[in-house]
């Protein structure tokens, strides 16, 4: 498709693609996937190390645990985000810190800070899920038909 | 330099995937726990069996068990890589050991925190009176069943 595009751009603008293919920064894709895989899972063991900290610790089993674990990890990416501390993670690791749980909490807070100067209503109140929001709804979204399929595999599928 | 820093990075990550491959030899038995139950307000036989029936299963390297007088609760270790069949495998020992012990309200779970607790409870059993032991059974059992 793309390449049936180029064929009708005219000489000038092929010219220009061949210039900005060969001059573009070359994206370290290896690179980059090992350290989101690094950092992803330093993430990860840190919250199974949280989870194991409340089912020895408090009265959670292993599945009831989940919901203070994912809490307290959101509320530790939030405060390094306040301190300017996560931001540098993230610059690091790329998806490997957007894609857990602490990415939400990142989003949160990072789009608080960029509108503090707009005013607490308007600007934080008002701006503070422009990122997150989309991961609620979405989040919420998938999760009812997941659970639609679910019930009617077990309703009508005698599963 | 940099990379470098990659290449050493991947072969550790990589390396450390292949150690699980050779055999160790001090895994090849796990380890039963030893505890005395001779002296528990309750006959320990059956959970021993209950035990003995849930290990034999492929992929339990570690059941624990305990029984009081109609209720038996048994807890299991299950080994990582058949986490997938974690669900059918509570299914079918828990339909196993209601077939075998009739007389009794049978409770299996796979869960650490079920475990851990059922453990520390043959730990001291020796110290409860049987009012004591079914009420901390009971509660075990209450822990199991919580979904939020």
């Amino acid at each position: 498709m793309a390449n049936e595009q180029r064929k009708l751009q005219t000489k000038i603008m092929q010219e220009y693609y061949q210039l900005e293919k060969k001059n573009e920064t070359k994206r370290p894709v290896v690179q980059n996937c090992l350290r989101a895989f690094l950092v992803g899972g330093i993430i990860c063991s840190i919250g199974q190390a949280i989870q194991f900290f409340y089912m020895y610790f408090f009265h959670f089993t292993q599945q009831t645990a989940g919901n203070p674990t994912v809490a307290t990890m959101i509320f530790l990416s939030m405060l390094l985000t306040g301190f300017g501390v996560y931001d540098r993670i993230a610059q690091f690791g790329g998806a490997g810190s957007a894609v857990p749980v602490t990415g939400f909490g990142n989003a949160v807070i990072s789009a608080a800070i960029e509108h503090r100067t707009e005013g607490f209503v308007l600007g934080v109140g008002g701006n503070m899920f422009k990122l997150a929001g989309s991961v609620i709804l979405f989040g919420t979204f998938s999760a009812f038909v997941v659970a639609l399929i679910k019930t009617i595999l077990i309703k009508w599928g005698g599963f | 330099m940099k990379h470098f820093i990659f290449f050493f990075t991947f072969l550790f990550v990589f390396s450390a995937c292949q150690q699980n491959d050779m055999v160790d030899p001090t895994l090849e038995q796990p380890t039963k726990i030893n505890y005395s139950t001779k002296n528990a307000p309750f006959n320990q036989k059956v959970a021993k069996k209950a035990e003995e029936i849930a290990e034999s299963y492929d992929g339990v390297p570690k059941a624990i068990s305990v029984n009081t007088d109609r209720k038996l609760l048994l807890a299991f270790q299950l080994d990582h890589m058949k986490r997938f069949q974690l669900k059918q495998k509570e299914k079918t020992i828990e339909k196993k050991l209601k077939k075998s012990f009739r007389d009794y309200d049978v409770t299996v779970s796979s869960d650490m925190k079920i475990y851990w607790e059922t453990e520390k409870l043959i730990n001291k059993l020796e110290n409860l009176d049987k009012r004591e032991m079914n009420k901390k059974v009971e509660n075990i059992i209450q822990l199991s069943r919580e979904e939020t």
